[in-house]
């Protein structure tokens, strides 16, 4: 999957990019406005990660150009601002998604993998991971010996997992996940202990081997050993 | 009292008594030039007797057609010279006892010496007091009078300005945007006074300001750098690291965490105080409550909190994105300061939201409790955000919050 990253803070640029590159996706990067045109004008995206404030012009004007040009990607906002009206201008300019920095890496390529699969499959695809079969759109899952019945919770956190797979995710970035960052909810570790118990015990039940790996009390890992990177 | 009554106190009192004092100068001086007068007769009275005496050389007769009483009386030695009195004698003409002036001298004609005693009436002076007195209250009733018409009339629209500015002020509020509006006039005073508190209001206003773009600017530029430091554990967090650096990568992730909700929170202050949330009519408060329960209620089951919820529909006018952060700010709280096994019960009336849980033994310093950074124990999770968040929100809705603590139940009240 091809990214563009339009984000004029170099270093979280370079962040965004080795994650995600290690995400399995490719990445490019622009550093400023005229960078990000003339990679459009030459290249197709199936996402943009776009920061709002530039140093010069805007990631709304990218918005506009984009709209103007019925360019059909998807696009991500990254934005230090958080207002409410930018959110508004942005999802209304043909945006798909509004992160407020600052954010969990994983969350940003949970996210991306969230627009992408609505964009690319109208969001009625089914994935297909080792002995899971996951249809999105119904939020089902199943195995070879039958449906796993999940929580809305639990498949989030499997989702979450599957768009990070093999990467450390942690626990903070997965209870900002589930929760939501603004939720103020009081940090309970033991919550998601007790959904990624719940969500082991349920998988393993249907004869999925164990995916999930607790790493050392910092978060966890979502691995499928022998399967090859790109899902 | 206000000033315009105790000013006429004291100007009416001074006043009643400069004219009382004056009557009563003017009645004794009028009362002397009459007496001065009346004496002036006697003494023309006593030249006639004399050059009378020495034309004739005898006594004149006395002529009862005059005012003036007249006696003669031998004595065998002279007075010393003319000797005024004043007395009190019955008077046939008029009827009755009149104050009168008497002039005694020794009159000496060749054959002997005589006293005469020369009495005029000193008349008008009880007329003279009655006009005078009933002048004298006349005056003070008119001039009380005309002072209270005249504050009617004149001067509370001279202190309008005052009152108008003074309305204006006690409607200022620092984080309005709405300036006062204060009067214009003619008076000198009032012109400082209002040029003084527009400074002054311009000031706080503008000091306010800037004091906000501060927090804002200084929270928006600490995201970034933020979102470079969580980006970059994000990615050494991937890396197949000792146990001792995953710990100082945990501590990291924690001191992060508590920058971000810092700053997250005051932004939302400022947000907040921006006035950039939206009232809408009509919001069900009931449905939000509901919601929000049902998301707590695993941290709830978790903690063992024994839970009681009575709701019955509230209609309030106010942001639903502010209703969901007070909801979830309140339960919040709730929830952090409990212990494991203790209760929640939730209370929603027509007019107003009763949150009581269990909690510390030690009710919260209420006069501290809603400002920013206020933390009974040194909480790591919390940054005393949250009630100050609590109360602004309560603030720009409209609705009254309130704490109170009774037998290890704190319970907080916000009325619509």
């Amino acid at each position: 999957m091809r990214i563009l990253v339009i984000e004029d803070e170099q270093e979280l640029l370079k962040s965004i990019t080795v994650y995600l590159e290690s995400n399995a996706f490719v990445c490019e990067q622009a550093s400023h406005i005229y960078a990000a045109r003339e990679k459009l004008a030459t290249s197709d995206y199936d996402c943009i990660v776009l920061d709002i404030t530039l140093p010069v012009g805007s990631g709304m004007d990218i918005l506009r150009e984009l709209k103007e040009a019925h360019k059909s990607c998807g696009v991500l906002i990254i934005s230090a601002k958080g207002s409410l009206d930018d959110k508004l201008l942005g999802l209304e300019l043909g945006a798909d998604d509004y992160l407020t920095k600052p954010f969990h890496l994983p969350e940003l390529a949970a996210r991306i993998h969230a627009i992408n699969r609505r964009r690319v499959f109208g969001g009625n695809d089914l994935m297909v991971l080792d002995k899971l079969t996951v249809n999105v759109q119904d939020k089902y899952v199943r195995t070879e010996q039958g449906a796993v019945d999940l929580t809305r919770k639990e498949f989030e956190l499997l989702m979450y997992f599957i768009s990070n797979k093999n990467r450390v995710v942690t626990k903070e970035a997965i209870i900002d996940h589930l929760w939501g960052v603004h939720s103020n909810m009081p940090d309970n570790y033991d919550l998601i202990y007790v959904h990624i118990r719940n969500l082991r015990k349920k998988m393993t039940d249907k004869g999925c081997p164990d995916y999930i790996h607790a790493v050392y009390g910092i978060g966890y890992r979502f691995s499928i050993a022998d399967l090859p990177v790109e899902a | 009292m206000k000033l315009l009554s105790m000013y006429n106190r004291y100007n009416v009192s001074v006043m009643v008594l400069v004219f009382v004092l004056s009557s009563a100068v003017s009645f004794f001086l009028i009362k002397q030039i009459l007496k001065n007068e009346v004496d002036g007769s006697l003494l023309r009275v006593k030249a006639k007797i004399q050059s009378f005496v020495d034309q004739h050389d005898r006594l004149p007769e006395v002529n009862l057609l005059n005012d003036e009483m007249i006696s003669f009386k031998r004595v065998a030695k002279p007075a010393r010279g003319d000797e005024f009195r004043s007395v009190k004698l019955f008077i046939k003409g008029i009827g009755r006892v009149h104050l009168c002036r008497q002039l005694i001298y020794t009159l000496n004609t060749r054959r002997a010496l005589y006293q005469v005693s020369i009495i005029n009436p000193l008349e008008g002076t009880s007329h003279l007091t009655r006009l005078i007195l009933s002048v004298t209250i006349i005056t003070i009733l008119m001039l009380i009078i005309a002072t209270f018409v005249m504050n009617r009339l004149i001067i509370s629209k001279l202190w309008r300005p005052f009152y108008q500015s003074i309305t204006e002020v006690s409607n200022f509020k620092i984080n309005d945007a709405h300036v006062p509006d204060f009067p214009v006039t003619r008076i000198a005073e009032f012109n400082f006074m209002i040029s003084s508190l527009k400074t002054a209001t311009t000031n706080a206003s503008e000091n306010y300001r800037i004091l906000k773009e501060f927090t804002e600017n200084a929270a928006h530029e600490i995201q970034t750098p933020l979102a470079i430091i969580q980006s970059k554990l994000d990615l050494l967090v991937q890396q197949d690291l000792p146990a001792e650096h995953i710990e100082s990568l945990r501590s990291a992730y924690g001191a992060i965490r508590k920058l971000s909700r810092v700053n997250q929170d005051l932004l939302l202050i400022t947000k907040i105080e921006n006035s950039q949330f939206e009232k809408k009519d009509h919001v069900r408060i009931k449905e939000h409550i509901e919601l929000k329960v049902l998301e707590f209620k695993e941290i709830w089951q978790l903690k063992n909190l024994d839970l009681k919820v009575s709701l019955k529909e509230a209609i309030l006018s106010i942001s639903p994105e502010l209703l969901e952060i007070l909801i979830y700010n309140v339960l919040g709280n709730a929830t952090k300061h409990n212990y494991n096994g203790g209760f929640i019960h939730i209370e929603l009336d027509a007019d107003q939201l009763v949150v009581a849980n269990s909690g510390s033994e030690k009710a919260l310093n209420k006069e501290r409790l809603f400002s920013r950074f206020y933390k009974e124990i040194n909480n790591s999770e919390n940054n005393g955000l949250g009630l100050s968040i609590i109360k602004q929100i309560c603030e720009v809705s409209g609705i009254e919050s309130a704490y109170r603590y009774e037998d290890g139940t704190h319970r907080f009240c916000f009325s619509f």
